[in-house]
């Protein structure tokens, strides 16, 4: 890909990429690496991150450059650890985590912990049900949806 | 949650079903995109997270 790009057309082709790059190779790639993917400047893709930041597709990091989270997935460690076959990924939130499972449509382990206790807890995606390893789960969601994305990294 | 006002509060299985209503679609489609605020709502309440809490709009 080169020269001028419907910034809309970009934004879908940034996408792709991100999201190629995450479900087979298990990384979140930078801003230099989809720029230079696509034959972009890595102007421009930063531009199409920001797009897709303000349109809830994409949270970056702080400094505003690269990606914290393309959802469900990641780029830096949580306590949502999801395993299928040879490849891992982190969540940001156990409804991420599933959602990898659901995204990648493959049989998972998420490994994480009890949100009051801490203690260990694993959950099974198996032929298309959920379900914990042992005892049992309940989940809890600390903001109300409204307010999600007032701080979305927080959520 | 120790020490936390109580949010809301959903079974396993319910997130299970709400992530695959979230994410099932392929996000590499070119024609994936973000779900109106009409569409989640219907997502929420066939879930059944209904109630204030889960309203996306105060």
């Amino acid at each position: 890909m080169s020269g001028a790009t419907d910034p809309a057309a970009l934004d879908v082709a940034v996408r792709q990429h991100i999201y190629n790059e995450i479900i087979q190779r298990a990384a979140v790639p930078t801003s230099a690496q989809t720029a230079r993917a696509l034959g972009k400047s890595r102007q421009e893709v930063s531009e199409s991150f920001k797009r897709m930041k303000e349109a809830h597709i994409l949270v970056l990091q702080e400094n505003d450059d690269e990606i914290l989270m393309a959802n469900p997935f990641s780029a830096v460690p949580t306590p949502f650890l999801v395993k299928a076959g040879k490849r891992s990924w982190w969540g940001n939130c156990i409804w991420d985590a599933m959602g990898i499972a659901a995204m990648v449509r493959s049989d998972a382990t998420i490994t994480t912990g009890c949100g009051d206790c801490n203690d260990a807890m694993r959950i099974n995606i198996e032929n298309g049900v959920a379900h914990m390893a042992a005892g049992e789960a309940i989940i809890h969601f600390s903001v109300p949806a409204s307010r999600w994305w007032d701080n979305i990294k927080f959520t | 949650m120790w020490n936390q006002p109580r949010g809301g509060t959903l079974t396993l299985e319910q997130v299970w079903r709400l992530a695959q209503a979230w994410y099932g679609k392929d996000r590499r489609d070119a024609d994936w995109r973000r779900k109106t605020p009409h569409e989640a709502t219907a997502v929420f309440e066939e879930i059944g997270m209904t109630g204030p809490f889960w309203q996306l709009a105060p």
